[in-house]
This record gives structure tokens, sequence and C-alpha cells, in this order.
């Protein structure tokens, strides 16, 4: 038997089941049928069973090369190591959307084990939400585009990968996308099951966030490893392009952010219900406003599909969710009773209230300028070009450090109302260390921006700081642990609280990581002889010749550049320009020499290959980019922060100790 | 034999999703248990651990405190922890603090004064040398004392 040949059939069952358990779900949730509701959750578990085959089905073909496919045909080929088999599969335009279906079953099941015995009210509607999902997911890949399309000829060899795929970030940075969006898929079934069962906030709140950290957390890092990926891999030395599929991405982490804090509001305030339920609404939106760009005839290789099926069945699904969902909110308004609003604009709820206005500005802003070729050329009748990354430096940039400098400010003010005296003496020492630290640098002369980095960077790093020293203090003082000791176990003790602080430091770093490696980054892009001297900044790049090697796939240009500083060598860099056979073109790899204060970014753009002495000349790209490693660094402390405040919080002991 | 595959599976499948309606077959639907998610007691005791955090460092004002500190001590007893003594905030606001320490240094400053305004006070009148309060005898000259520390 032809293994392959199962995997249609497999998702056609696993797509009538999943229609069945929507179904099963909502009667038994509307009749108060247990039967009927143990039935649909068991329809999850098929589904996720049924879609698990198929993708075992499919990574099989992909590692046996199983070209009676043509997903397999159009993506892999004989040279295309096992390891990016997965690769492969989300560089189709169908395979990108089964795996993403696959993690959402895979989502909806754990979710289904996790809850369903503690919460029979919102259960029901969450998984049938789920299951509508997973159904169209299954439409999508089954119906619309069958993902296990077989080939009428069996070649024998594929078209293979893109080469700029096949690198270790393109196995993380995808993934970590679409668990980011499955999660946030979970969050909303979750979120609009409980709208639906009126259930009250303090308990689906509590019992959704940590769902929303996982989701968030995996979707942050999954932008900030495509980020990484591009900087190490595309060779035009930088990371973030505002292009639309990277603003794809991004918009419902901003969204994602503002549901984060809201939440946050709901559990210990009951406060800004209908806040937290739009903005889950919005970002499940922006979630499918993914595959609708990268689908929608973005013509990009590695970003976009060209000609792909999907577009208008996603685009409905965006409107319908977003109108049954709001729908749903108008006509359970009066339910959602907030409890007593803030006494004082100067007040935690106030504040988390403004974070909220100024992330949806920006994902305002960001959807305004992505959509603007196209708005232009629905009126005007006439393409123009995409808008360029000074468009969205320039007005999303600012908000986004006001942002920052907010991070600073919500730690001083309290619940309710804050005394402005008090308030005032709290921020009064980060603020004094924070622009001593920007006078600083200011005196050293740098550059106007670090200055400003210093300030926005500086100041929330001292809030947070101060705050820790306070409570190491208090933990000396109240439980005698000593200074070293007590760090650690002041946030152990209360991990959603510190963790979001060490998070709130990784953003603090990414940002700095941005401010230095936009605003001050230098090039040069010189044709240097074997033995000649290029200068960036203060580094002077000796091109010392290049060696040839050739294998299966490709001939590797490696040249040897030495690197000094001031005159002293520094580093050999190895930067190297592939020819891949497959696609008949040119690829380079960056070398790069990373240091706290500055990269330096070297490519390989074109050599000699023609003269009797091969590389004799070549061509030089080479770039500074200052503080890019604190963003790497930020994005390490956003994981660690999260895993701290993901951390299940222990049940029956209280927080100073005591037995519960 | 693709299709042979997915017929049994189409089976399983429903053999699984059926079970628990075909183990109801003949008895009237049930009602939900309506069970819903209890909240988390540890959710609870960080929310007043913040927050007693929040008023330790003068962030959060008494009156509030005192209010939102009720709430989650209610929301503590309906998870069933009645009997637990929930801790009250171990150190003061930052501002009463403040106050506090102000007042026990102006307190510390006063003790030595009126020690010796007292040391001037007790004194014996015979020959002038200083005692102790409750002294019965002069140290110096053994005159005996009163009760009252004079003589």
């Amino acid at each position: 038997m032809h293994l392959a040949d199962l995997g249609y059939p497999v998702l056609v069952l696993a797509f009538i089941i999943a229609v069945f358990s929507a179904a099963a779900s909502v009667l038994g949730a509307s009749l108060r049928s247990e039967s009927l509701t143990a039935s649909g959750r068991n329809g999850i578990f098929v589904v996720a069973g049924l879609f698990t085959l198929a993708m075992a089905i499919m990574l099989y073909a992909f590692v046996t090369k199983d070209y009676s496919l043509k997903i397999v045909i159009y993506h892999a080929s004989n040279d295309l190591p096992s390891l990016y088999s997965l690769c492969a599969l989300y560089a189709d335009k169908a395979g990108s959307l089964f795996f993403w279906g696959w993690l959402v079953a895979l989502f909806a099941a754990i979710l289904a084990i996790q809850k369903y015995r503690i919460n029979r009210e919102v259960m029901p509607y969450a998984l049938a939400i789920l299951a509508v999902v997973l159904a169209f997911f299954l439409a999508l890949v089954t119906f619309v585009s069958d993902v296990f399309e077989a080939s009428p000829q069996v070649p024998a060899d594929g078209l293979g990968l893109n080469p700029l795929l096949q690198n270790f970030g393109m196995l993380i940075h995808p993934p970590l996308l679409y668990i980011g969006f499955a999660g946030f898929m979970v969050v909303f079934a979750y979120a609009i099951g409980a709208l639906a069962a009126r259930s009250p906030s303090s308990e689906w709140a509590n019992g959704i966030r940590r769902w929303t950290l996982f989701a968030w957390c995996t979707l942050g890092l999954g932008n900030l490893m495509g980020a990484w990926w591009a900087y190490e891999e595309l060779g035009w030395g930088g990371y973030w392009a505002w292009d639309p599929v990277e603003n794809a991405g991004i918009m419902p982490w901003f969204l994602g952010t503002a549901f984060l804090h809201s939440i946050a509001i709901l559990r210990k305030r009951q406060y800004l219900h209908v806040w937290s339920f739009l903005l889950i609404i919005f970002t499940f939106v922006f979630v499918l406003l993914s595959p609708f760009i990268t689908h929608g005839g973005i013509t990009s290789d590695l970003h976009g599909f060209k000609d792909s099926p999907f577009v208008p069945y996603v685009h409905v699904a965006m409107w319908f969710s977003l109108a049954v969902s709001v729908g749903l909110l108008i006509w359970h308004r009066r339910a959602l009773i907030d409890a007593e609003p803030p006494r004082s604009v100067l007040s935690r709820e106030a504040a988390f209230v403004a974070t909220n206005i100024i992330l949806s500005i920006i994902v305002v802003i960001v959807v305004a300028i992505t959509a603007y070729p196209k708005a232009y050329e629905a009126i005007r009748a006439q393409a123009i070009a995409l808008p360029g990354r000074e468009w969205f430096d320039l007005s999303a940039g600012p908000i986004l450090l006001l942002l920052v400098l907010f991070i600073g400010v919500c730690p001083v003010l309290g619940w309710k109302k804050s005394s402005p005296k008090a308030v005032g003496r709290r921020l009064l020492r980060p603020l004094l260390a924070s622009a001593m630290a920007a006078g600083a640098v200011g005196l050293s002369g740098v550059g106007n921006w670090y200055v400003v980095a210093a300030f926005v960077c500086g100041f929330p790093l001292f809030t947070i700081v101060l705050e820790w020293v306070r409570g190491v203090r208090a933990r000396h003082a109240t439980k005698g642990d000593n200074y070293l000791i007590a760090w650690p176990r002041l946030v152990w003790s209360n991990r959603p609280r510190y963790g979001g602080f060490i998070v709130h430091i990784g953003i603090i770093l990414i940002t700095l990581g941005v401010i230095g490696s936009s605003m001050y980054d230098v090039e040069a892009l010189q044709t240097v002889n074997r033995g000649e001297v290029m200068f960036v900044q203060d580094y002077g790049l000796t091109y010392d010749g290049l060696s040839i090697e050739q294998s299966e796939s490709k001939v590797t240009a490696t040249a040897k550049v030495v690197v000094s500083r001031d005159g002293a060598p520094v580093a050999t860099l190895h930067p190297q320009n592939n020819y891949w056979f497959r696609v008949g073109d040119y690829y380079a790899e960056v070398a790069i020499r990373t240091t706290p204060a500055e990269d330096l970014f070297v490519v390989l753009a074109d050599y000699d290959m023609e003269g009797p002495d091969l590389g004799e000349w070549a061509i030089i790209r080479a770039k500074v980019n200052p503080l890019v490693v604190w963003m790497w660094i930020g994005g390490g402390l956003m994981l660690i922060g999260g895993a701290i405040a993901f951390w299940p919080e222990r049940r029956g002991r209280s927080p100073a100790g005591g037995g519960a | 034999m693709a299709v042979a595959i997915a017929v049994i599976l189409g089976l399983i499948s429903a053999a699984i999703i059926m079970y628990p309606i075909a183990s109801r077959w003949g008895v009237a639907p049930r009602a939900s248990t309506g069970a819903t998610e209890a909240p988390d007691a540890q959710a609870i005791f960080n929310k007043i651990s913040d927050l007693d955090a929040d008023f330790e460092r003068g962030t959060t004002p008494e009156d509030v405190y005192t209010e939102l500190r009720e709430t989650y001590v209610k929301e503590l007893e309906a998870c069933g922890i009645s009997d637990h003594v929930v801790p009250q905030a171990l150190v003061m606001d930052e501002a009463t603090l403040g106050d506090e320490i102000e007042r026990q240094i102006a307190e510390m400053r006063k003790v030595p004064q009126q020690s010796a305004a007292t040391r001037k006070a007790l004194v014996c009148s015979k020959c002038g040398a200083p005692h102790e309060p409750n002294d019965k005898f002069c140290p110096h000259c053994g005159t005996r004392l009163t009760d009252d520390g004079s003589n």
C-alpha cells in the first residue's frame, strides 16, 4: 500500500468529525446534556489524533522523498537533509496551513484534557469554537487545495527547497509563530466560550492566563527569531524591514500584549471586561490577517505565496469571526459589569488603559501604512511601491519609545488611586538616575539617539531595579534571608509579577538594540584586491584571498578577511558566497564579529571567478551595527521571564510561606 | 487498501465520539454538573502578595489596600480556605515608615535629655552626687534617700 494515499481520506474524516464535534458541543451546552458535550470533546481528541496521523504520513513522505506527492516534488530534493523536511512542509501554501491546523488540533486536545472536567460551563463553547476553526483549516487543506495532491508523474528528483530556508533559524522561527498563532486561537476560543456561557471574569481570566502567556511569549520569540534569521542569513545587514508579512506577525503580538495586561487587571480588579474581549477578538482577527497577507499576492518567495487559492476564504473567515464575536459581545454586554472604576487618573488601572490605547494606536498605524498601497491601487487604479521603513520608524517609533518609558511608570502606581506626592517621590530616583545616565552619555558625545536610549531604557530599568532592591531589603528584614538568596526567593515567591519584570527588562534591552542599530549603523561597499585594506568606521578589513570548495549541491567560495582595529588585528572572518546548482543563483553567508558594543557584519558580495588567479579581487560589504547583540540577549530574558511567569503557581501555600 | 484503512479509522472514530451518547442510551439526558473553574487559591494568594508588596512600598494607599485585601480574603474564603490566617503586610507604607522613623528618632533624642534632666534632679541634697532613681542610699555619702528618689 502507498502510505501517502491514506493522507487525504484521514483529513476528510477529521473534517467530518470536527463539524460533528462543533455541533455536539453547542447542542450539548444549550440542552445541558453531558453526553453530547462529552461526545463533542471526544471528537476533538479524534480530530487531534487523525491530524497527527496525517502529519506523520506527510513527514514520512518528505523524509523518504516520496515524489508521488506534488508538495514533495515542489519543496524537497534528493540532496535536502531530512532535518529540513519540516521547513519544506511550511514552505508550501497548503503545507503551512496544514502545519498550523495540526498545532491548533493538538492545543485543543490539551485544553480539553486540562479544563473539561473543571469548567463544564465554558468548555463546550470553547471546544465548539476550536472545532469550527479546525473544520476551517481542514476544509482549506482538503477541498480548496489538497495538501496530499498526487502527481500524475513521479520524477526521480524534486525541485528542492529555497537555500535561504535551509537554515537552523527556519526550523525555529515559523514553528514559533504558528505556535503563537495557534495559542491565541485557543485563548480566543476560551474567552468567547466564557462570554457565551456568561462565566464570571474572575474564573475565565484566571483560567486562561497561562495560555495567554504561552501564546504571547512564543509569538514574540517567533518574531524575534525571524529578525535573527533575517540578520544572520539574508545578508542585507538588517533584521526588520516592516514588510507586510513581518507586520502581520507583529500586529497580533501588540494586541496580545494589550490583552495580557488587560486580563491581569481583570483577574485582580474585575475591570476592563469590554477592553479584554475586544482585544482578544481583534488579536484573533489579526492572527487570521497573517495568512490573508501571506497568501494575498505578496511577491516574495520567502515571505509570501503566489497564486494562493485561500485568500477569499480567509477573508470571509476574518469578517465572520469579527461579526459573530462582536455580536456576542453586544448581546451579553449587560453581564459584563466592571468593578468600581479607578478614583484617579493616577492609578494602575488608568495606566493599563493608556497602555492598551497606545498599543492599539500602534496597530492602527501599522495596518494603515501596510494597507495604503492596496487602498491607493483600489482608488486610483494605479499600483505604487510599498511604503519604506522610514514611514513606520517615524510614525510608530516614537510611540513605541513612549510605551517603553511607560514600563517604568506602571510599577509605582497603585490600584484605584495614588497620591501625586508618593508617585513623585518614587519616580524621583529612577528619573534622576536615568537623567544622569543620559547626561553622561550626552557628554561623551556619542550621539543624540544614545542620549534618548539612555533615558528611555534607563528609566524603566532603574524603576525595576529599585523595586527589586526594596523587595530584597524587605525580605532580608522580615525573613532574615541574606541578600544573595533573597533576590531569587523574591522572584520565586511571586512568579507572575517578577517574571513579568524580567520580560520587561528583555523588552528594554531589545529597544536599546533597535535604537543603536537603527540610528548608528555604518556601511561600506568596496572592491578590494588581494592584500588591500578597506575601512569601515574604525575597523580595517584586509582581504586575504579566498578558497573554493564544491559539493553535490553548491560551490562555496570562502574569503579570508583579517580585521584590525586601530592598527591591531582583532579577528579573522570568513564570509562565504554559495552558488546553488539547483537554483542557479548566488547566496551569501555572512560572517559576524559580535561584541557587547557592536557587530561587525561582513558579506562577500562578489569575487573574481575568471582570472588565472581565482579570487584576485572581491567585492566586500561591511557594516558596523551597534548594540545588536542586546536584542538577542533581550529575547533570551523574555524567554526566561516568560518561563518563570508561566511556571504553575503552587497550590495550598500562602505568599508569606504560611500553610493553607 | 487505503480506503479500507480509512473506513476502519472512521469506525473507530465513530465509536469514540458516540460512546458518551451510547453509554447513556435510554437514560434521560442528565443536566450538566455545571462545574465551573474554581479560582486558584495560589493565584489569590499571589494577588494578596502583590497588594501587600504595593502597600509596603507605598504604591497603594491604605484605604484602597484595606478594601481590596478584604475582597481578596473573601475570594479565598470562597475557595474553602476560611480558617487560613492571611498574613498581614510585614512592612509599613514607605511614607508611614518614614514618619515612624522620624518619630522614633525624635523619641530617642528626647531620652538622653530627659535622663540628664532627671539626673540633674536626682542628686543627693547632702553631698550633691548624682544617683539612680531606684537607689535607697546615696552611693557617695550613704545618706538615706526617700522612695521618690529625693532625700
